[in-house]
Order: C-alpha cells, then structure tokens, then sequence
C-alpha cells in the first residue's frame, strides 16, 4: 500500500527497509515482497512531481559545463524513470574487466554474475529482446540499444498499492542513519512540516541514485564521526558520466546502415581495438534524421571542390538512398578517477543536509577515446563505401571542444564503488557496505566504471540480484 | 616447407673453386646482383605504397583517394 508519512507505525520493525523508490529501490521491493518479506518503501517525493521535494536535489557542480542536478534526475516516485529516454543496454564482458590501465575500472563480479537477471530485467523494463552485435570488422561492432517505455511509478504503482509485504511512504525524508558503530540500528525520516520518527528494519538498502547515495553516506558518516563508513578513501570518489558531444556529419546510402527504430545506428570498438588504441568504450551514432536534408546542396557543393569524384557520384544518387547532412554524435565511456568525485557543499537543504557539489572533468585520457574512434568509424564507412564522414574540427584536435546543450547522458555512476575490498569501495560484489552487515546500496552508484551502455538495465539486474541475496538473509 | 640446400645448387661460387664452377649453371654472378637489386627496390617501392595513409582528410571529410581524382 501507498501512505503517508503520519500513517507509518515506529512499532512496526520490517525485513528490509529501502530508502528510494526508483528503479532500483522499487524492484527490490517488488521482489523481496514475492518473497514474503515486508517491507517499509521510503519515498521522500510525492506520487507526481512536487517543488519542495525536487528542491532537495539542487546542488553546485564544478569543472566541465554539466546539467544543473536538479534538473538532471526526478524525486517522486519512480525517480527519475519519470523523464528518462528508456533506451537500454547491457554490459559486455569486457566492461567488467580492466581497461586503459586503471585498476579502479575493474568490477568484483563479472558479466556472468548477472546474466541470470537478464530475462527477468527484461520483463521488468518491458525488453522484448536484445540482440547480440552485428560485427562490421575486426575492429569494429554495431549494438544494438533497445526502448523501453517503462515508467516505474505507472507500471508498478497498482502492484505496490495492492501489495500485501510493501509499505510505500511517500514524503518521507531520510535525515539520519543510526548506527551503533557495528550495524545500522535505525532510519530517522521527516516529512516537510518537520515531524520525525524513527523507523526500523532487519536490513537497510539506499536507493537514492548516483549522486544522492554519496551525499547521503558522506554526511551520515560525518554525522557519526567515521563510525558508519570506516575507510572511506574512495567514498564520494571515482563518479563518472557518459559524456556526449556532436563530433560531425555524414552523406550516406541508408540502406547499408543498421537504423533502429528511432533513426540511429551506432557503431562501437571491439575489446581487441580498445586494448591495440588504449581506449575505452564508446557508441558513434549517425541519425537518419530527414530534418537535415535541407543541408544536401552546400555539402555536395563543398565536396565538389575537394572530392570532385565523390561530389558527381552523390549527385547521381540524389532522390534514390542519399541521405546528406545526418548528424554524427558520440557518447563514450569516462574513465574512473580520483578527482570526479561528490562532496558536501556548504549549502544546506531544507533538512539542515548539506548540498551535492559534483566536481567533473573530461580528461585528456576521455577525449582521446573519442578522437580514435570517431575517425576509425569515418574510416569504415569510406572503406565499405557506404557513405562519407567530416569530423568536426574539435575532434581532430585543431580547437577546444564547443559548448553541448547535452553534455552528458544524465547517467550518474560511481561514488560508492563496487570493490574487492574497503581500500578500493564502499560496498563489496553483494551491493554491501564494509563493515555495516545490515546496510546495502542499490543503483548505479555501486558502478565500477560504466562501459558506454545506458546503465538502467544493468541497475535493474543488480537490484534483482541484491533483492534475492535479501530474501534469503533476512 | 621446403628449402634451399645452398651447397648443393649453389647459384654463384668463388672462381677459385673449380669444381662448384664447373656445375654452377643458370645464371652468372652480374645477372644475379642484379636480380636482388631489382628486388630490393620493388620490396622498398611497395613498402613505402603501404605506408602511404589509405584515406585523406580535407576539410574534415575522410576521403578515399579515388574520390579526389
């Protein structure tokens, strides 16, 4: 059922309380309630969109020009599967293990470790299937993405209403995490009018997303003097984005290409020229978009005076498959570093917690990853002769990268790191927190690195996961 | 694979060694220095085509070379 913050009984003590009722936190309640468990749903937004809650999310950030964060993610319930785009895509194998020689971007699991997951996530989010790649060289794959028009908050809100094990509070903020320094022993929560209680459970998951789970363990361990979290080197740390950038144009024959159904086909880097470029991932997407057809003259024209053989041939094609002017974006994967990382602001939100403040940089390491593979793509294209591609002038290195109206995918990953250990995470390969037996963390703050995939489905296999580990624990 | 016993069919010979002389046959010293000269610059010519770039890029656009004419 759905209640508010007055109707929650402190008396009450649950299997497993969870802090976040997006993608992650719902399917972890969905399931541990198949599993008979009960379970308290803290939502600290309302069932739709509301100013006091979504206020709580606003914060600095420094560095590179990125979204403001309270625009970057939704609190409500659902989270911020209430504005996503809803393309998915799982992690290779690859992405699971080291790359470009940074020792943090290797996970504790590997990709088989959640293949069980990968019908039941599909089910969740709607996934009629995912194909494998399509190889286009050695060198050289095509993913493929896939939709999903899944909303949590509408697809699963009947469910958690009807649920007998679910106990979903809506307007029910977490200000504390109490600890007796060896377990978490409780959850202070508030509504907005300042009331408080204390809720209690055998076990706790935070599901607040990818910048909301470090600020809520950086200030709850300050909180408790570093009882919480005893080494919290890499606590806040190591955040990572999917950057994005346009990085040119294209006159190609439609027909040679592998559009999806929104008009994109994306071309990606296998392990074997990740490893010979010193690279990471990365998706080049070329649009079959119509609205750029308007372009086709100037760029047959300026190919005329470069390219007079290849201007005559698109000439020729004109009006059958040629499509000219088709914009080229890339969205690559960030390497994991120190210095991208969530701090405490000094800043307070309405609940006396200090603000989010986001330090994030592109390193040179992350463009280069987009320079290699933008002109291998270009290369493959003119090789196989199914089209041309000019590389804006930023990519080549000859200027400063220009200003993105969309300089990231709103994909908020790390800050609570995956590790092997406490020295290189927060939590280990179970999603728990060191040295807190009772306290998890679910989401894609947990993302070791971040392959180039959207991390949704792979948030979705982690919860499954962690919810079946729950399930027999608690 | 097979190979080459060099002793046995030897393509040139030292002139004081009369008797690999009188069985050296086929070709004679001049013809075979001239041979590997020839094969050495058409190995180079061929190197240096290789490692020419196999695309070019003008104004941004990467091109092949038959489309510049």
């Amino acid at each position: 059922m759905i209640l508010d913050f007055a109707a929650i009984d402190e008396s009450q003590n649950y299997d497993v309380c969870i802090v976040g009722s997006g993608p992650a936190g719902m399917t972890c309640a969905l399931e541990l309630a198949k599993a008979g468990k009960q379970v308290l749903l803290l939502e600290g937004g309302d069932v739709s969109f509301s100013a006091d809650s979504q206020d709580v999310y606003a914060g600095k950030t420094v560095g590179d020009p990125y979204f403001e964060l309270d625009q970057s993610r939704l609190r409500q319930l659902g989270g911020s599967s209430g504005h996503w785009t809803g393309w998915c895509r799982y992690l290779e194998d690859w992405d699971f293990h080291e790359k470009g020689r940074n020792r943090y971007s290797s996970w504790p699991i590997q990709k088989s470790d959640l293949d069980p997951y990968f019908d039941r996530a599909r089910a969740v989010l709607d996934i009629s299937s995912i194909g494998a790649n399509d190889p286009y060289s050695a060198d050289i794959l095509s993913p493929h993405f896939h939709y999903s028009t899944v909303r949590f908050a509408e697809k699963f809100g009947d469910s958690i209403r009807k649920s007998e094990g679910i106990r979903c509070a809506i307007r029910s903020n977490l200000l504390e995490i109490l600890t007796d320094g060896n377990t978490v022993t409780g959850l202070r929560i508030a509504d907005y009018a300042g009331s408080q209680k204390v809720v209690r459970a055998k076990a706790y998951v935070l599901a607040c997303g990818g910048i909301e789970n470090s600020r809520i363990l950086l200030w709850n361990n300050e909180k408790s003097n570093g009882s919480l979290i005893k080494n919290a080197s890499t606590l806040g740390t190591h955040w990572m984005e999917h950057p994005e950038a346009n990085v040119g144009e294209a006159i190609l024959t439609t027909q040679h290409f592998n559009f999806d159904e929104a008009g994109v086909c994306r071309f990606a880097p296998t392990a074997l020229m990740m490893e010979r470029e010193g690279i990471l991932d990365c998706a080049i997407e070329v649009y079959e978009a119509s609205a750029f057809h308007s372009k086709t003259g100037k760029i047959i024209r300026d190919l005329a005076c470069i390219a007079p053989n290849y201007s005559r041939w698109a000439i020729e094609m004109l009006g059958k498959s040629l499509v000219c002017g088709s914009p080229v974006r890339a969205a690559w994967e960030q390497g994991p570093r120190e210095d991208n990382r969530i701090v405490l602001s000094s800043d307070r939100d309405r609940f006396g917690i200090p603000r989010s403040e986001l330090h994030w940089r592109k390193s040179d390491a992350d463009l280069k990853t987009v320079r290699v593979m933008t002109q291998k793509v270009a290369e493959l294209v003119a090789e196989k002769d199914i089209g041309r591609i000019r590389i804006d002038p930023w990519v080549l290195g000859g200027e400063s990268e220009p200003a993105e109206k969309e300089p990231a995918g709103h994909h908020h990953m790390g800050g609570t790191r995956m590790g092997t250990d406490a020295s290189q995470g927060v939590v280990d390969a179970d999603c728990r927190v060191f040295g807190q037996p009772n306290l998890f963390v679910a989401g894609s703050s947990v993302f070791p690195s971040g392959g180039y995939a959207n991390p949704t489905f792979t948030i979705v296999q982690l919860a499954l996961r962690l919810s079946e580990k729950l399930a027999t624990e608690v | 694979m097979a190979s080459i016993e060099f002793k046995e069919r030897p393509y040139f010979v030292a002139d004081t060694d009369r008797t690999w002389r009188s069985q050296a046959p086929i070709i004679g010293k001049r013809q075979f220095l001239l041979l590997l000269g020839s094969t050495v610059l058409f190995v180079g010519l061929c190197k240096k085509a290789s490692a020419q770039p196999r695309y070019r890029i003008i104004d941004g656009w990467v091109l092949r070379a038959e489309d510049i004419g």
